[in-house]
């Protein structure tokens, strides 16, 4: 599905707001000084064989009679990576979870290159199933969005421990790394960011969900389909079942939040039918608002019921 | 088993589609989630209910069958067991009078009865029979126990015989409100009545007996009539009778009004009778009453009751009146012998007292009197107002005088007129008689009682309006009727039912007026005591189970479909 084609001066407006306000919080990396690289000038030393001619600082040459060289300094290449979760189950939501995925790595995507960093983009379900070699200058957003255009929700099973051992082999240079998934890695999501931590690739976390997945109304005699596994199985949900069911899930998300609090991570969490006037400026950190809306999510309760036909938000994120 | 309503049971066709949908194969609802792993991991905890999820669906359609059936019965208003039409005949005869149980017998059956009314169920019905007398039905089958009970209320005992065979024909041909309800027949009686066994095997009764077999002394006979010869003086013929196998000694005590007349010691043997006459002397008649004392288990039959008839006195106006009539009472005259015949039959008679005709006023008497002319030879133009006895008319305005009669002989009468009553009056001359013709007033209700050979009326008997007439066509001074014994008994018949009295010697004695006499010891010994008769409260409708159950079930499958055990 394309990106419309206001978003590019959406996306223009917000990271010169965002720039003001010091820039995205998913993007935020230490800068890093290349001695020898870059125009701004740091100081003088002797001239030793091999130095390029070049740097010869000719006036004091001709003052003192000595051969100094300019030493220059500049910032090191910044290195951005999205990790983009096209799992069959970013397919699910109404809008689908990956639509809001494309369309914030877009947003993060333009805010990097427009603060001269090198994007990398890679998509992964089961294993990295394609990626964007690394960009540079916002003239390349083009590129990085016909890359997300044509994404499609496809692949096994998500395995997020083994597509980050393969996006590090595929970017070896490491950068912060924005992951955009649901993390419904039945492996454990913290496989992969521990990975990815410990090959300094400081991962953040931008955790889709859909709503619809947490407020089951299943009940009673079914054929389970297992959108990622592609597997039927028919099962009986009971009461008591679904009740574990939003435990189970309202356990997830709060592992989810503990684990990126416990490693200082930094992480947002959207639902996919949010509004993209709500989300673009919290990702680019043109709005300063709370990392997320209820951090806590609140398991369900008894009263609440269980009906048929009702709808149980387990995690009290109001919609 | 039966149904109050069989069409209903057209509802148990709704298992068939249950069955059918139960049997084509089941196609869930496909419901595609993001992830299985949650899912996988909330029903891991249901793999143990595995072995009941294979069974369940049975085990559903079973309920569901089940519920239907059940639904099904108690729509078409299931009955168990089969409704019944209890047809209670309750005897009312004078045996149930009896008082050997609290109260009476009927009392006691009547309680029972009522309390029957109450051990009825819903669908039953119960009809009401008597059968003191003529069977009657007191209530139509009736499923209202507050009216079954009123009509038993109303039931008040007889002194009839118990009509028993008539009663339970009566209650076989009671019609069923519907062809599913059972007849059952209940009697209630203390079985004294005619041919029980066989009636018990003809008919299938129930029976609740009241009482035992007890002796009875009863007054089986009071009879009264005054004696030809002396009127005023009555004989009284009682007789008892000891219904037990013992002798028996008792009292009677006699009493006329409230007056005592006498009080005679009584033995009876075993099931033996005791008879006795006794004279008593009276004008007025009144109520004769007698007792047996003490009383027993029957006393209807230890009283009994019996009206003596008053005894009416003549007075009676002679027209022409005698040459020896010297104004002194007929029995002064009577003694004297007159010539007059008809005067010596009218004295004769000690009921008559011969009165001036021409102040023929009623006297003050000790009894009823009532004043008759009599006519002898002529009559006036105009008959005048009250009874008259003619004797050799005269015309009058209720006949003429016609020819006479050539062979004024009786030749034929009339047997079953009262004033020939213990007359012979055939052949008998009735010299100088012409032919009476009644006038067109009079002939309706002229009956003649003599005629002669060629069948002319020789005597008739007028009904008139003013007072009846009596008038023979002969004369008594030329015909040979006033030297025969029938004169003074044809005038003695004539002055009675010119009176409007019973005729004497055709007249019946009085009997008792008392309870019938009843041999308690003949009662049958069939059926079951009504003191052991214990009446249940009735179930609810049997309906009610299979609706409860029915209601249950749709509970607990709404439960377990909530639950989400079933589907």
């Amino acid at each position: 599905m394309p990106l419309p084609v206001d978003l590019l001066t959406r996306l223009h407006y917000l990271a010169l707001v965002s720039r003001r306000m010091g820039g995205s919080p998913l993007l935020a990396a230490p800068r890093k000084k290349l001695p020898g690289g870059g125009t701004e000038l740091t100081g003088y030393r002797d001239y030793g064989p091999g130095d390029d001619w070049r740097q010869i600082h000719w006036t004091w040459c001709a003052r003192r009679d000595e051969l100094l060289v300019k030493l220059f300094e500049g910032d090191a290449d910044r290195h951005v990576y999205l990790l983009l979760d096209a799992s069959p189950s970013m397919g699910f939501g109404r809008p689908p979870k990956l639509e809001l995925a494309r369309r914030i790595a877009a947003a993060l995507g333009y805010a990097a290159l427009a603060d001269l960093q090198r994007l990398g983009v890679a998509v992964f379900a089961h294993d990295l199933l394609a990626d964007l070699p690394p960009l540079r200058q916002v003239a390349r957003f083009g590129r990085l969005v016909d890359f997300l255009g044509g994404l499609r929700a496809a692949g096994s099973q998500t395995d997020l421990a083994r597509s980050a051992a393969a996006f590090i082999r595929r970017f070896p240079q490491p950068g912060p790394t924005v992951v955009l998934s649901d993390l419904y890695d039945p492996g454990g999501f913290h496989r992969g960011l521990d990975l990815l931590r410990y090959a300094g690739y400081e991962p953040r976390l931008v955790h889709v969900v859909d709503y619809e997945d947490v407020r089951t109304g299943l009940l009673g005699d079914m054929e389970l389909v297992d959108a990622e596994l592609q597997v039927v199985r028919e099962v009986t949900v009971t009461e008591q079942a679904a009740r574990r069911y939003c435990s189970l899930v309202a356990d997830f998300q709060l592992n989810v939040v503990r684990y990126c609090r416990r490693h200082g991570m930094v992480w947002m969490r959207f639902a996919c039918d949010a509004a993209e006037d709500d989300v673009l400026p919290r990702v680019l950190g043109a709005r300063r608002a709370p990392l997320a809306a209820s951090p806590e999510p609140i398991p369900p309760t008894q009263s609440e019921g269980f009906g048929r036909n009702k709808k149980v938000n387990v995690t009290g994120v109001p919609r | 088993m039966s149904f109050s309503h069989p069409m209903a049971l057209w509802l148990g066709l709704v298992a068939i589609p249950v069955v059918i949908l139960y049997l084509l194969p089941l196609r869930l609802d496909r419901q595609t989630v993001a992830t299985g792993m949650f899912w996988e991991q909330a029903l891991a905890a249901e793999a143990g209910r595995a072995r009941w999820r294979r069974w369940r669906h049975k085990v559903s359609l079973a309920v569901q069958l089940v519920l239907i059936v059940a639904a099904t019965l108690a729509a078409a208003g299931l009955q168990i067991p089969r409704p019944q039409l209890v047809v209670l005949v309750l005897d009312n005869s004078a045996s149930m009078n009896a008082q050997d149980v609290p109260s009476t017998r009927l009392a006691a059956a009547k309680e029972l009865a009522g309390r029957l009314t109450e051990g009825l169920h819903s669908d039953d019905r119960m009809a009401v029979l008597t059968t003191g007398g003529i069977p009657a039905v007191v209530s139509g089958p009736s499923g209202d126990a507050a009216a079954l009970r009123a009509a038993i209320d109303s039931i008040r005992p007889t002194s009839e015989p118990s009509q028993m065979a008539g009663a339970l024909h009566a209650a076989e041909t009671i019609p069923l409100p519907s062809p599913g309800f059972l007849r059952r027949i209940v009697v209630l009686s203390d079985g004294c009545f005619a041919d029980a066994a066989e009636l018990a095997a003809k008919y299938g009764f129930e029976m609740i007996r009241f009482g035992t077999p007890v002796p009875n002394m009863a007054i089986t006979r009071l009879t009264v009539r005054r004696t030809l010869a002396v009127p005023r003086v009555c004989e009284v013929l009682i007789e008892t009778q000891n219904y037990s196998d013992r002798p028996a000694d008792c009292r009677l005590v006699v009493a006329r009004g409230a007056e005592p007349i006498d009080t005679i010691n009584v033995s009876m043997p075993a099931s033996g009778r005791w008879q006795q006459v006794f004279r008593m002397t009276t004008l007025a008649g009144g109520r004769l009453t007698a007792r047996l004392e003490p009383s027993d288990a029957y006393p209807a039959d230890n009283v009994a009751t019996v009206d003596v008839p008053p005894l009416w006195m003549y007075h009676v106006a002679l027209e022409p009146a005698p040459i020896q009539w010297v104004a002194a009472d007929a029995p002064a005259m009577a003694g004297e012998r007159p010539d007059n015949p008809l005067l010596r039959a009218l004295c004769a008679n000690p009921q008559v007292k011969v009165v001036d005709p021409l102040a023929p006023e009623r006297p003050e008497d000790a009894g009823p009197s009532i004043v008759i002319r009599a006519f002898q030879g002529g009559v006036p133009e105009k008959l005048p107002r009250g009874p008259a006895l003619v004797i050799g008319p005269s015309g009058c305005d209720l006949w003429h005088l016609g020819e006479a009669i050539a062979d004024p002989t009786v030749a034929r009468v009339a047997e079953d007129s009262p004033l020939l009553a213990g007359v012979w009056m055939l052949d008998v001359y009735l010299g100088g008689a012409v032919r009476l013709e009644m006038t067109e007033a009079a002939t309706p209700r002229a009956i003649p009682f003599l005629w002669t050979a060629d069948g002319t009326p020789l005597g008739y008997a007028i009904q008139r309006p003013e007072g009846r007439v009596v008038v023979l066509a002969g004369n008594l001074d030329e015909g040979n009727l006033a030297m025969q014994a029938a004169l003074p008994i044809f005038v003695a018949n004539a002055l009675d039912w010119l009176a409007g009295q019973p005729v004497r010697g055709a007249e019946k004695p009085a009997d008792c007026v008392g309870g019938i006499s009843i041999d308690l010891r003949k009662a049958a010994d069939l059926g079951v005591d009504w003191s052991e008769i214990t009446i249940h409260r009735p179930w609810p409708p049997a309906w009610l189970w299979p609706a409860g159950l029915a209601l249950a079930i749709l509970v607990v499958e709404w439960c377990l479909y909530q639950r989400r055990w079933m589907t």
